[in-house]
Order: C-alpha cells, then structure tokens, then sequence
C-alpha cells in the first residue's frame, strides 16, 4: 500500500467525520431543545 | 489558456486518475467553500451582515501567495546560494516564473519543515491581511445601509480583479503566476495533502465559529441581529462588534483564496471572479438555511457536488448544447437562488432556537417565534440589519411598525 | 468638425448612462430596491441592434421601438415571476436586492447564449461587434450622436410631463411616496408598479440598443455597465429622478473624458482602468454624501448663507418653513 492511497482514505474519513459530527450534534441539540420544552410544560401543568 | 496548460500539467503528472482524482477534487472544493460559507454564514447568518464582497477577501488570500510568499521564497532561496534567475523587475517576474519556480521546486524538496512553516506564515499573512480588508469594509459599514454596502462590496470585487489584472509585481498580470509546489518534498500525489489540509482548516474554523456562536458572544451577535437598538441600549458596543465580526471572518475567508493558490500552484486572477466566489456560497449559505452551520454544509455539498459534476461532464454536454458551458451553470445558478429564495426561505434545515439548558423559549415568548429570515428585516423594526442604526443615528423618519 | 471625436462618444455614453440611471431612480423610487439587473436590460438592446441589423439587414435604428417594447416586456415578466411573488411574500430588501442579483446572472448568461446561438444558426461573430458601418451622417456629426441626445432629452421633457401631468405619473410619484396611504386613495399600486417597470425596462433597453452603433460591445457589456448606472443615480441623489440626469450625464461624460486626459497626461495604461472611475465615484459619494447631490442641495436650502445666496439670484420663491 502507498502513500497516496492511504492519505486518500485519511482524507475520506476527515470528510465523512466533518458533516457526521455536525448532524450528530445538530439533532442532539434539537434533542435537548425538545426535552426541555416538554420539561417545562410537565412544571406547569404540576404547577395548575 | 495558460491557465488550461497550467492544469493540463497538474492533472498529466499525478497518481491519482479517474474516479479518485474526480473525488480529491470535490472534497478540496467542499472544503474550500466551506470555508467561505461558513465564514459568510458566520457574518450574515447569524450577525446580519450582509457581506457581497467575500470575493474581495478570497482574491486577497490569492495575492498574498503569489506577492508575499513566492517574494519570500525566491528571497529565502537565493540567500542559501540557489541559482535563480533575475525576478525583481516587473518583466523578469512574470517571464521567469515558471523556470525560477521550477529551480526553486527542486531546491524546496528536501526541506518538509521549511515547506510548512511557508504554508503557516501564509496562513497568518492570510489572517492579519484578511483582518485589514474587513477593517477597511467596516469603514462604509459603520454609515451606509444594508443595500448601499451590497452595491460598494460588489464593485469592490470588481475593482481589485481590475488591480490584479493591471498590477504585474501582484498576480503577473494577465498571464498569472506560478507558485513554487510547497509540496514537493512529498514523493507521492500533492492534491491529496492539498484536501486533507483544506479539509482540516475547514474542520477547525468550523469548530471556532461553533464555539463562538455557543458562547455568549455568539448570543450577542444574534442578539444584535434581532434587534440592535436594545443591545446597545445595554451598553453593548454594536458598531464595534460589527468590525470585529468582519475583520475576524475576513481573515478566515482569505485563507481559502491561499488555498487555491496552492492548490492549483497558480494564481491569476480570473481564478477569483466574483461569481465565483460570492454568489455561489450565498447559493450554498441560503440553500441550506442561514443561521445555522449545518444548513451551510448541507448546501455547500449540494452545490460543490452539482458544479462539480457539471464541469466533469461538460465533454457530453457541450455535445447537446452549443454554447460554452459556463453560460448553463449562469442560467443555473440564477434559477436556483430564485426558486430557493421563493419556495425554501429558510433553507433546507430551517434555523433552530438556541439551546441554553433551563431555558424555554416557547414558555418565555407568549407568541410562536418564527425564524423566517425573509420577513426578517420587516419585523425586526426599524432596526433591522445595518440599516437601522444608520437610519437611527442619521436622525431619519423611522418605519412605522412594532 | 465642430467637435472632437471624443466629445462626441462621451455625450453619447453619457446620454446613453443617462437613460439608463434615469430608469433606474425610478425603480428605486417604485420597489425601493436596487435593480442590479438595470445593466442587462441594456445588454438586451444591445442585441435587439444586432438582430435588427446584421440578420435581418434592416438599419438598427428600426429596431429602436421593438427594443423598447421587448426590454418592457421581459421586465414585467421579471415583476409578476419573482420580485412582485417576492413582495407579496413579505421579502425585505435585502432579500430582494439578492433576487436582482441573481436574475441579473441568469439575463446575462440568457445573453450570452443568444450570441452563440446566433453563432450556430448564421454563422456571424456576435461576441465582439460594432454597428458603426450601419449609422448614417447628419452633416458633419454621426447620426448616433443626434439621436441619442434628441432621445435623450424627449424622454427626460416626457417622464417630467407624465409625472406631473398625467394621472399614472402622478399615482406614481404617490406610491413612491407612501404606498398604504396611495392604496387607501385608490391608486392600484400593483397596476403602477407594472408601469413603471415596463417603462424602466424599456427605457434601458432604448439605451441600451444605441450603445453598439458607437461603442464596442460584448454579451457582457451591459451587465458592466451597472457600476456607473449606479454611480450616476446615486450623484443625482438614488430617489429624485431629475438629479439622476444630472449624476448620469457627469458619471458618463468624466468616465470617458478623465480616461482620454489620463491616457494623453500619464500614459496609454490608464484606459485599462476606465471601470475604476464610476466606482471611485461611487464610493466618494457614498462617503461624503450619501444623499448625494439632492443632499448637498438641502443641506444649501438649510443654511442661512445659502438661503441668502438663492434669494439674491431669485431662485428662492417661498419663506422655508423653520
């Protein structure tokens, strides 16, 4: 194996990490936001 | 058409074919639009900036690899008794370049640490030069309303290609310049260190901006972006966070255009034409949704992959049509950012709010908060974007309205 | 010959960046946007003059009112398609300035494939051309520099006639005004703004089909001309129409005549900067004065010297309102 092919495939993961990380943490913090949400209406109606 | 042989070279000389070479070349775009997008979205996104002149800041970048570092270069290496043409005068600069180039690459090939240490002074070059353009867009910035800054940055791109073009001792003119191969101490295929490293820079700016934009830094540009009247009624300094917003997004911005330069060992400045690099990253940033990074990504590998597939297969188009192909990628790029702006306003992923743990927006906020970026500036008041402190301080009638 | 070449390609430049900043004050004071698609329109014209005369050999001339009608057309097609959907939809400025942006993209890349087209279908280079050869002579002057100055003039006299004359010139300067208030009057502001974009578009695309039977013209010479068709509106003040005809006339008469001086003081390479002019203009008046020349005249109606100076010459009629 040389060079080439494995900086290519290192150049692959890069790519692939890059917009992996970001739906990762995009749906985490649609997640969060969500829970929170429902978080302060259980409050609330505790609170009627 | 140098610019042709220039590539033909690149592409005869390389390992890498077909298929694989196809893919370094999408991922080194994607990474350098991600750089520009991402600074942009940064900028308009989420401080409401309207920025139309990352042209300018990306032929920067250009400049200051074939001004500074080539200069430095040349300079380092006939001070260690390389035997390189004469290339002070304007004339020598351009007509000895490949060959001085071509003696500097062979000198440059045993030396991997003084090759990198040259990427990273261009990159700080890129930085501080970048800053000192966002500086200077700050100026008119800090007076003028949002579309009068649009119309000043668009010219302003056309004026420093018109610079380029003239101004031999910056780019060689109109025939362009080649750069020495930073690379050349790596036996194998240099336009895959060339992505890994636009990929990485992408990849940290990314993390920056992602940084930035949780912090309550990040809150406060939004926070200007909704409404800056309040925010400076808090004692926040708007116009100043404006420019530091510029200049610092400038400066990652310029980055890209060095890439490139590298990329291609070549700079002319008909590589930087504005079409290229404004309108198609405000495609990309409004495709994908402003006012969010992922949006940007999304929309920058939809559109790099699209270009990019045009241009590979412009051999069978240009077969059905009978016009240059980059008059179908015109008509296409207009089409999209139309149908976009009218059926998709708030891009693919539509901006979300942000999440501050223990905090609801929805409980807070009695009415229903629509992020819808196009309707923006009407209810944002009287102070939407730049406008409305200009219009405030200008002492002007204010717009009826919440 | 009375006057040197030169003086007569700047007033025909000028009058020619005259009708075109003139249309393009009127946008602005109509949509309250800024139509960078302005330029285009003229590179529409441009190639109604190549159609008219090198296809179907008649003179560009004849080509003039087809000109006007198919630049007005395809600007109304431009309001109902988008900017019009767009305003209805709530859009802000920003936003619809970026819609000009990309419509401007897609006309001239629409222009430039007509060329080429025109290059498959009938063989002729229509990239680079020039229709002096089909303009005829008025004693000792070119026929252009007659016509577009009469042109020129007539459509100033008959814009200030329909303004303050006619009842849609005046809904026009209404709805610039304020248009929930004209609505409320009765005015149809969405009849008025078809108007005055069939009218703007037409005027430019007039302008536009003169331009080749003096100067060289390219696909994209239209699109280019969009910095100083900005420059000029922008001197004359961006909304009052009358200013735009003083701020075109000096942005295309100092464009031409600063680069000829230039040229003969320091040297032939000072004509590659010609495009500099109107953007150094342009960013002067931006920096100055925003307001441009119309602010420079109410900043001299506000002063006591200048209110002194204008009654003394008798052009003050009323006591100022303090």
């Amino acid at each position: 194996m040389d060079m080439d092919t494995i900086l290519f495939w290192v150049m692959i993961a890069i790519w692939v990490i890059m917009p992996a990380f970001i739906v990762y943490e995009e749906i985490r913090e649609r997640k969060a936001l969500a829970e929170s949400e429902a978080a302060t209406e259980e409050l609330q109606v505790a609170n009627e | 058409m140098i610019q042709e042989i220039a590539l033909g070279l690149l592409t005869s000389s390389v390992a890498v074919e077909g298929t694989s070479r196809l893919i370094v070349d999408i991922a080194m775009y994607f990474g350098l639009f991600v750089i520009v997008a991402m600074a942009l979205n940064f900028q308009y996104g989420n401080a409401g900036i309207p920025n139309m002149g990352c042209a300018v800041q990306v032929i920067i970048g250009g400049f200051t690899v074939s001004a500074i570092t080539t200069r430095l270069i040349f300079t380092l290496a006939g001070n260690a008794g390389v035997e390189i043409l004469p290339w002070t005068s304007d004339y020598d600069w351009v007509y000895n370049s490949p060959v001085n180039v071509n003696i500097v690459n062979s000198w440059l090939s045993g030396k991997p640490l003084f090759c990198i240490s040259m990427l990273l002074f261009t990159i700080a070059i890129n930085l501080v030069l970048g800053a000192v353009i966002g500086w200077l867009i700050s100026l008119p910035a800090i007076r003028l309303r949002a579309t009068y800054l649009m119309i000043v940055l668009i010219t302003m791109a056309d004026a420093s290609q018109i610079f380029g073009r003239n101004i031999t001792w910056i780019s060689g003119g109109t025939l362009g310049l080649f750069i020495p191969d930073i690379f050349k101490w790596y036996s194998g295929d240099r336009t895959i260190v060339m992505a890994i490293i636009t990929l990485l820079i992408g990849l940290i700016s990314f993390f920056i901006f992602r940084t930035m934009l949780n912090s309550p830094y990040g809150r406060l540009m939004r926070a200007i972006r909704e409404n800056e009247v309040t925010v400076g009624s808090v004692g926040k300094n708007v116009t100043g966070i404006r420019r530091n917003i510029l200049m610092f997004a400038s400066g990652i911005t310029a980055i890209s255009g060095a890439l490139i330069g590298f990329y291609f060992s070549y700079v002319v400045e008909a590589n930087y034409q504005r079409a290229l690099w404004t309108y198609w990253p405000w495609l990309m940033l409004i495709l994908g949704g402003p006012g969010n990074n992922a949006g940007t990504f999304l929309g920058c590998a939809l559109v790099t992959a699209l270009r990019r597939i045009i241009i590979v297969n412009k051999w069978f188009l240009q077969e059905v049509f009978f016009f240059p192909i980059a008059y179908f990628e015109q008509i296409l790029l207009g089409v999209l950012l139309i149908a976009v702006i009218i059926f998709r306003p708030n891009g693919i992923i539509p901006e979300k709010l942000l999440y501050i743990p223990g905090v609801n927006y929805r409980k807070l906020v009695d009415e229903e908060v629509v992020v819808d970026w196009r309707s923006a500036s009407k209810s944002r008041g009287a102070s939407s974007g730049i406008s409305g402190i200009f219009r405030t301080l200008g002492g002007k009638k204010e717009e009826a309205g919440d | 010959m009375l006057i040197p070449a030169i003086w007569i390609a700047a007033l025909t430049y000028a009058s020619e960046l005259t009708l075109l900043s003139m249309g393009f004050t009127l946008t602005y004071l109509t949509a309250k946007i800024p139509n960078f698609a302005h330029g285009t329109y003229a590179g529409i014209g441009i190639y109604v003059s190549y159609t008219f005369s090198k296809i179907l050999g008649f003179s560009p001339y004849w080509g003039f009112p087809f000109s006007f009608v198919i630049g007005g057309l395809i600007s109304i097609l431009i309001y109902f398609l988008v900017i019009g959907v767009l305003q209805r939809l709530g859009g802000g400025a920003i936003v619809l300035t970026i819609s000009t942006l990309a419509i401007q993209i897609f006309l001239a890349g629409a222009t430039n494939i007509y060329a080429f087209w025109l290059r498959a279908k009938y063989s002729t280079y229509a990239s680079l051309f020039m229709l002096k050869d089909f303009d005829f002579k008025l004693g000792d002057f070119p026929g252009i520099f007659i016509v577009s100055m009469g042109l020129t003039v007539s459509c100033v006299i008959l814009l200030h006639y329909m303004l303050t004359r006619t009842k849609i010139g005046v809904a026009m300067r209404a709805t610039a005004e304020d248009p929930e208030l004209a609505s409320v009057l009765g005015i149809n502001i969405n009849q008025v703004q078809v108007f005055s974009w069939f009218l703007t578009g037409g005027m430019a695309s007039l302008a536009g089909s003169m331009i080749p039977l003096w100067f060289m013209s390219t696909p994209t010479t239209g699109a280019m001309m969009i910095t100083p068709i900005m420059a000029g509106s922008l001197l004359g003040g961006f909304e009052n129409v009358y200013g735009a005809v003083i701020g075109g006339l000096a942005v295309g008469v100092s464009e031409i005549m600063l680069t000829y001086w230039g040229s003969v003081i320091l040297g032939a390479w000072v004509g590659e900067y010609r495009p500099l002019i109107p953007m150094i203009f342009l960013v002067i008046i931006l920096l100055i004065e925003p307001r441009g020349l119309q602010g420079v005249w109410e900043k001299i109606i506000a002063s006591d010297s200048g209110q002194s100076i204008l009654k003394s010459l008798g052009l003050l009629k009323e006591e100022p309102v303090t």
